[in-house]
């Protein structure tokens, strides 16, 4: 009676113990995703920064090129 | 303190997933079903937020595309344009070269880049999650100052707004000393730097007495908006002081603007020996004497509450005028045995008349004239008097009487006393300001030896002058808040400061004085 009954317990918790097994490598999952998720947006945006910057100082020179460009006719 | 973007929902993933109250045949694989199933929240919850990761990725993303391709359009434009160009072909006529507008740059700036409006939607969740401020915007309409009463308990602009009315206050300092320029060297040009400095005084105690009493909540204004509105109406006020407010009698206005320039000039000169002759009380007694006649009828609820510095003040000021006014005239005939009084007076009252007096006295440049011919038409009116004290008039100088007596003294000794210096001005003012005047005024001034008297004529003048100032300052005030429309941003501000500052460069000294007043103003504030 004893050994069945603790057989079966001991199935439970090996049982169990692949489980928690499985869950943790789901979690170590989740991390990894939200680790990336995180370097991609701050590499994203720290890349597009750098090129919003550029293009602002591209849009401004242009503004000043047009400017000593444009002759008589009316600026905007 | 960091502040976390994102939040991935369940964190405490094992928690709370075994059911006590439930028997289960085995317990080992509930808690295991339920941190599995908690863990798909945390996925989905984490998909939710990558979804709104690459969106707003993408969105930047898409933006600076468009950026480009608008900017790679104008470069291949502009290339086509340099082609054509050709320098040995081409005249320059003088037209075109006046035909040219300034290049003016469309360039917006990132301004209130961690304002509300700009929270990722990520952060709002969080923020809306917070517990809102107490509803203290209730008690809104119990307050007699106008005041946002949530405001005591946060203000997220408060900085902004502290930091603006510096900077507009300082712009508008030194446009003032700019404006100041040109009119001195007419006047005096020996004594120019003196006025300078001393007109400038008067202006921060005006501010200062302004924002004291609005911080404390008083009451200046019944009506609230003009002075509950941003700081630059302040500003404005300032400006406008000079001309508008002083005046309160119609005719005296129209005598103004028709005669505008020459006021102008007069103008500086007076101001600043006002100024200097007299206590520093003056313009904030003005100052509050002035802003409640424009609301003027709000004086009766008002009663004594509000005013903490000079609630005498208010009531006597009103009938002042009208004794100013009455005081030009009658000043001239009696020889005032006590002039010396007068000048030296703590009265806040006399000052105020002459401060006012002076203003009408704008139009009127001629001193030696108005004395004499002033008394030669007041003398004619006093009959009328009676006639024109009115049923109205009586009920409100009820209210009024008592303060008023002893002021009046002070400033019929004024007018006569000393007509060479300071009070030669006050009565050449009182003189140029009484003509104007309807005879009504003068007449029951004469007459009126008792001060209740005088007062119930006042409100009636106040009524009068009320309706016809209340169009006026209503312009003023829409100017104020298309300007300040215009300057609540601070690329505006910055701008415009940055135009004044180089379009005197001369003023350093100037500014210098402005920046002692300006930490005087803080300390204050």
């Amino acid at each position: 009676m004893s050994a069945p009954h603790r057989e079966a317990i001991q199935k439970q918790i090996q049982q169990d113990w692949a489980n928690r097994e499985y869950i943790e490598v789901i979690t170590v999952s989740i991390k990894k995703i939200t680790d990336f998720l995180n370097s991609f947006d701050m590499s994203c945006r720290s890349k597009l920064a750098v090129l919003n910057e550029k293009l602002t100082t591209l849009e401004r020179k242009i503004d000043y090129l047009e400017a000593c460009v444009t002759k008589g006719e009316t600026l905007t | 303190m960091p502040l976390p973007k994102r939040g991935i929902e369940p964190v405490h993933v094992s928690r709370g997933t075994f059911p006590d109250d439930f028997p289960l045949p085995s317990e080992l694989e509930a808690v295991t079903n339920g941190t599995l199933a908690n863990t798909v929240r945390q996925l989905s919850s984490l998909s939710r937020h990558a979804e709104d990761i690459f969106g707003e990725l993408a969105r930047d993303a898409q933006q600076l595309y468009d950026r480009s391709n608008s900017l790679q359009a104008r470069i291949d434009r502009l290339a086509i344009k340099v082609t054509q160009l050709d320098s040995t072909g081409e005249e320059v006529s003088l037209q075109d070269i006046h035909m040219r507008k300034a290049f003016k740059s469309a360039v917006v700036f990132d301004q209130q880049i961690f304002s509300r409006s700009t929270m990722p939607t990520a952060m709002l969740e969080t923020y809306q999650s917070c517990d809102r401020p107490p509803p203290l915007d209730k008690l809104n309409c119990y307050r007699d100052d106008g005041k946002d009463g949530l405001k005591f308990y946060t203000d997220p602009n408060y900085f902004f707004e502290l930091w603006r009315q510096e900077m507009l206050k300082d712009t508008e300092r030194m446009m003032h000393d700019k404006g100041k320029k040109p009119h001195r060297p007419r006047n005096e040009g020996g004594q120019g730097g003196r006025h300078k400095k001393r007109v400038r005084q008067p202006h921060n105690t005006r501010e200062r007495q302004r924002q004291i009493a609005v911080g404390h909540g008083e009451y200046i204004m019944p009506q609230a908006i003009p002075y509950n509105a941003p700081p630059q109406q302040y500003d404005d006020n300032l400006i406008m002081d000079r001309r508008p407010p002083r005046p309160n009698s119609i005719e005296l206005r129209r005598s103004y603007q028709q005669e505008l320039p020459d006021g102008m000039y007069e103008e500086n000169p007076y101001q600043p020996d006002i100024y200097n002759t007299q206590n520093m009380q003056n313009p904030e007694q003005y100052y509050q004497t002035s802003t409640p006649t424009r609301g003027g009828k709000i004086r009766p609820s008002q009663p004594p509450p509000a005013p903490p510095s000079n609630t005498s003040t208010p009531t006597a000021n009103t009938p002042t005028r009208g004794r100013s006014m009455s005081a030009g005239r009658d000043a001239l005939p009696p020889p005032p045995p006590p002039p010396e009084t007068a000048v030296s007076p703590p009265n806040g009252i006399a000052q105020h008349i002459i401060s006012r007096q002076q203003s009408n006295s704008r139009s009127n440049s001629p001193h030696s004239h108005q004395i004499t011919p002033e008394p030669s038409q007041d003398l004619p009116p006093p009959p009328p008097i009676p006639k024109q004290a009115s049923p109205p008039k009586q009920a409100t100088p009820v209210q009024a009487p008592p303060p008023p007596p002893p002021p009046p003294m002070p400033l019929i000794t004024n007018g006569p006393l000393s007509p060479p210096l300071m009070n030669g001005d006050l009565s050449k003012i009182m003189s140029s300001s009484p003509p104007k005047l309807t005879p009504i005024k003068d007449r029951p001034i004469s007459k009126q030896a008792p001060p209740p008297m005088i007062d119930p004529r006042n409100d009636l003048l106040k009524a009068i002058r009320d309706g016809i100032k209340l169009r006026k300052v209503e312009k003023i005030e829409q100017k104020e808040v298309e300007r300040g429309n215009g300057l609540h941003d601070v690329a505006s501000i910055l701008a415009r400061r940055v135009a004044v500052e180089f379009s005197d460069s001369d003023s350093a000294s100037e500014s210098e004085c402005d920046s002692e007043g300006w930490g005087e103003n803080e300390t204050s504030a």
